[in-house]
């Protein structure tokens, strides 16, 4: 029990920082971005390929692990940032003042658009993460297990937690701490006031974006650590189950998409624990449905004007 | 901008479009036009995580076909391949089907998974179109009876009853554990084997999950708790490796057992596992041992500067009894040609192969159990 709890606990901390995408999009422009999770799938991608890279040099063995993945990390938050501000200007920039409907749509194709273009340009077998070299295993591996009482921690799930708890420790600070994040919360409440007092729209819309999307390349980053592999196809799953977290929790609220994440995880891992593996798609989504029944928009969703 | 995203949108359009593109063409009968050429339809995994799967079924084929144009054809024709791409998803298979239905060929080799091989037989058979699948070894494929559907391996009840037999009478398990992928041929393959252990072994945690899942720790952390002595798995090579490098990261010590697709994909399997690929049993026939195994090795390396996987030889077998039976019926019609190869015994590099009433390989009861040492399968039984 206390084990699937933890095992939850990881894969939904996962999910929350991919959900945290979504809901800061959804706050701030009403779109629900869909290619959101082909956006972590290509921070993925580029996490393994530098980290090979590294090790295929040999710099992993020399340098150590953590600084290696430290500059895995680096790369694939730029990679992705570069990806989620493009594709911001170039899919949903000028769809902006069109009826819902059409970005909507764009999100669709861009996401399918980059889905097949991984899978020309890196093929359709998944990559895998150098997890058999000695020195991943030095860190990793089943030496570094602790077993504190009945339950089995191992550094992989340590170094996730640890991570994902720091980013959104430091999302929740930006946001409510800077001026840009003061800016953030502006756009979201009204985007014709935002303007009017002197907030750059555009520009507070394309950080939303680039932050979103460094968010969700270090979830890709920690999906192929835990999984050891990225596939072109990776990015579609993870997505589903974050916009499900980020609805759970209340969509366009942080807090909400932290705490859905963590409860879809949680509610997966018991499910499986307690009722087996066969239909663990479902148990998240039973969860979503009784929560939804009894808070229409979300556990910690507001209240908000019909805008009609 | 706006252009941008617009083409952006109909490039992305464009894929889906290229994939549904119909080969035009006359709907059906396994004739095929009386002049120009034989066509062979080649159909499995040729991209997606079991694309090693589908290469070495087109390049199998692909040999034997070449080898046969190089001695003129089949009569008198050349003999064209039609090869499609079913990504190993039971619901491409019909549409990959009826694609090759409509190109008319005569017979198929294929598909590879049996979640394919099964719906998409049944439009071949509708259509009389003869199916030699190399690598489907759920039973159902060929317990349909169906006069046209053959298989050149073996079957999982065979392969199931060999796995159980080791588990208890070998490795002397008392309490194991038994996954699957929940596929036709991951589920078939485990629920052979746990129906074989019933009575003689404890299975401790009889669990499927889907083929796409690829954090198996819930089900691992459950596998550790439950203390087995060995554990099964019915599925794919693309799913024991992130499996087998998880259990390891888990300090699970218990040895992993599965089948033929898990068997022989060095590569793309026992290099990615790395050591925690040591101790892994597999149940597959010993095709080295065949007295052709060694010449069709060498043809297909310098053919395509490549190792052949463990389903080359017996793409290139069927390939080879399909155009056999063409020769033998006379006729590029479906329904003679399966009665020809029904009536014949062929020769491959895997010896003499001759079809039983079912459509199954003769007397071949010839599953051995392997084990992964020092990153390579070695025979370890049956004693």
């Amino acid at each position: 029990m206390l084990q699937s709890l933890l095992t939850g606990l990881v894969q939904g901390s996962i999910y929350a920082i991919i959900a945290l995408g979504y809901t800061m999009v959804y706050g701030i422009l009403v779109l629900i971005n869909f290619a959101h999770g082909e956006v972590l799938m290509v921070g993925a991608y580029a996490s393994v390929l530098v980290y090979a890279a590294l090790t295929f040099a040999g710099t992993t063995a020399s340098l150590g692990v953590l600084p290696c993945l430290a500059v895995a990390l680096l790369a694939a938050m730029g990679v992705a940032g570069l990806y989620g501000f493009s594709l911001e200007r170039i899919a949903y920039r000028p769809l902006r003042h069109a009826p819902s409907l059409s970005p909507l749509i764009s999100a669709i194709g861009m996401s399918i658009f980059l889905q097949n273009y991984v899978r020309l340009a890196q093929g359709s077998a998944p990559v895998y993460f150098p997890a058999h070299t000695a020195e991943y295993g030095a860190v990793f591996g089943e030496t570094n297990n602790i077993q504190v009482g009945p339950v089995l921690v191992t550094p992989l799930d340590l170094f996730i937690l640890v991570l994902c708890l720091l980013l959104m420790a430091g999302l929740y600070a930006f946001v409510h701490r800077t001026r840009l994040g003061k800016a953030m919360r502006a756009t979201s409440m009204d985007k014709t006031m935002a303007g009017l007092v002197g907030i750059s729209v555009d520009r507070v819309i394309s950080v939303t974006f680039v932050i979103g999307s460094v968010l969700a390349a270090v979830a890709g980053m920690l999906l192929a650590l835990y999984t050891t592999q990225a596939k072109f196809d990776m990015g579609f799953m993870a997505g589903m189950k974050a916009f499900t977290a980020a609805v759970l929790g209340g969509i366009g609220n942080l807090r909400g998409a932290m705490l859905g994440g963590i409860l879809l995880g949680l509610a997966e891992s018991v499910g499986i624990q307690f009722l087996g593996a066969d239909y663990k798609e479902v148990y998240a989504f039973v969860v979503l449905l009784l929560v939804l029944v009894v808070r229409p928009r979300g556990i910690l969703g507001e209240r908000v004007a019909e805008k009609v | 901008m706006r252009h941008l995203a617009i083409a952006a949108a109909s490039l992305a359009l464009g894929f889906g479009l290229a994939a549904c593109k119909a080969e035009p063409g006359k709907g059906g009968g396994g004739g095929g036009a009386a002049a120009g050429p034989v066509k062979i339809g080649v159909a499995g995994p040729i991209t997606g995580g079991q694309a090693k799967n589908g290469q070495d079924l087109k390049e199998g084929s692909l040999l034997a076909v070449e080898e046969w144009n190089a001695k003129g054809g089949v009569l008198g024709r050349t003999v064209e391949l039609v090869i499609r791409d079913d990504e190993a998803l039971d619901k491409n298979a019909t549409t990959v089907a009826q694609e090759l239905v409509n190109a008319g060929v005569v017979g198929v080799v294929g598909h590879f998974n049996s979640g394919c091989t099964i719906p998409a037989s049944e439009k071949y058979h509708e259509a009389g179109i003869v199916t030699i699948t190399p690598a489907s070894t759920n039973t159902y494929v060929t317990d349909r009876k169906y006069a046209d559907v053959f298989r050149v391996c073996g079957r999982d009840d065979q392969q199931g009853r060999t796995a159980a037999y080791y588990v208890s009478d070998v490795l002397r398990a008392k309490r194991v554990a038994v996954f699957d992928d929940k596929t036709s041929y991951g589920k078939g393959l485990a629920d052979e084997c746990a129906k074989n252990l019933e009575g003689r072994v404890e299975v401790v945690i009889r669990e499927g999950f889907d083929a796409t899942e690829r954090n198996f720790r819930p089900y691992l952390t459950k596998l550790k708790d439950a203390n087995v002595d060995v554990w099964y798995f019915g599925g794919i090579y693309e799913q024991a490796a992130p499996m087998l490098i998880q259990a390891s990261q888990l300090g699970i010590k218990a040895p992993m057992m599965s089948g033929d697709g898990v068997h022989g994909y060095q590569a793309d399997f026992i290099d990615k596992v790395g050591a925690a690929a040591n101790g892994t049993l597999t149940t597959f026939p010993d095709t080295t041992a065949n007295p052709g195994y060694a010449e069709f090795v060498a043809k297909y390396r310098a053919r395509f500067d490549a190792e052949p996987g463990p389903y080359a030889i017996y793409s290139y077998a069927s390939a080879h009894i399909l155009l056999e039976g063409v020769k033998a019926a006379g006729a590029a019609d479906g329904p003679k040609v399966a009665a020809a190869i029904h009536a014949g015994t062929f020769q491959t590099p895997l010896g003499p192969i001759a079809f039983d009433d079912r459509g199954d390989v003769k007397a071949l009861d010839y599953y051995k159990v392997w084990v992964i040492r020092d990153g390579k399968h070695v025979l370890s039984g049956p004693k």
